[in-house]
């Protein structure tokens, strides 16, 4: 190896970006490919609750609704 | 400097050989290195590490029933009115009151595990509504969701109607010995049914909890 062309320096420069290009290809293919300590999760907890509810006024005081057929107007009466 | 061929073949090969060498350690590092790297003369195997996390949530979809505003209608000879979330049966006696039909309390269970759940009302039965025989009652019974039969399997307490106050003051009836996370099975509805008394009085609400264990 005593005599180095240029022209063999040129065919190694290149050989060296060729390595290089596919060396870092390789590299960022494969990282897609990584799984690693990935996780599900889900916010809520073992319990909820719910509301059921009424309200009992005095009749009296009940919102009444016209007949429209009749014009007459019903009340109920307190006991 | 004077910098002759030879030098440079010799530092470049090298360059060459770390590439290559950096390359290869890299994609076959087996502590958090890349991993699906098929190898050219033999099988590799890459690896996949997760973690799901076992889950069971409930949540109420319909989390209220409210009967509105009323009064027992006692012109008519009757002397309470009986209220529901059922197609049937709704404000015999009543006056006033919103009809409920076909809107019950719905529960879903969108956790990713089965679990057995309980109800309990975490306040006495009869802050709400007397329910001391005259005539006053507040039931619950829990049936699938339509469409999702199979939710609700194993002890069912309450598959037919049952006084609110014998689970009340935090103690728990089963209405489901496994509720099913299977996304497609995996609702129950809470019918209701109030009867009031004419004695009642009052804007009265209560809150039932629904509890899941593993």
């Amino acid at each position: 190896m005593s005599d180095v062309s240029n022209k063999m320096i040129f065919v190694l420069v290149i050989l060296t970006l060729v390595i290089s290009v596919f060396s870092t290809v390789l590299l960022v293919t494969n990282q897609g490919n990584r799984i690693v300590g990935s996780r599900i999760s889900q916010t809520g907890g073992p319990q909820d609750s719910a509301v059921i509810a009424y309200k009992v006024i005095i009749p009296g005081s009940a919102p009444q609704t016209m007949d429209s057929a009749t014009g007459k107007i019903a009340f109920a009466i307190k006991k | 400097m004077d910098v002759n061929n030879k030098t440079l073949a010799v530092l470049l090969i090298a360059g060459m050989i770390l590439s290559i060498a950096g390359t290869l350690s890299v994609l076959n590092n087996d502590n958090g290195g890349l991993t699906g790297y098929a190898g050219s003369t033999d099988t590799q195997y890459g690896t996949i590490d997760y973690n799901i996390s076992s889950n069971v949530v409930l949540s109420f979809t319909t989390a209220s029933v409210d009967f509105g505003t009323g009064y027992v209608d006692t012109t008519l000879g009757i002397t309470n009115c009986d209220l529901t979330t059922e197609a049937s049966g709704n404000e015999v006696g009543c006056a006033g009151f919103d009809d409920k039909t076909n809107s019950p309390l719905v529960l879903t269970n969108i956790g990713n595990k089965d679990a057995e759940v309980n109800l309990t009302f975490a306040d006495a039965v009869t802050t709400f509504i007397t329910q001391d025989g005259s005539g006053s009652s507040l039931q619950l019974k829990v049936t699938d969701t339509s469409g999702e039969g199979g939710a609700c399997t194993g002890t069912q307490s309450l598959s037919s109607y049952v006084n609110a106050n014998t689970f009340d003051s935090a103690a728990e009836i089963t209405a489901c010995g496994t509720f099913e996370s299977d996304p497609s099975t995996n609702s129950i509805d809470i019918d209701v049914n109030l009867t009031i008394d004419m004695d009642e009085s009052g804007d009265q609400s209560i809150s039932l909890s629904a509890i899941a264990t593993e």
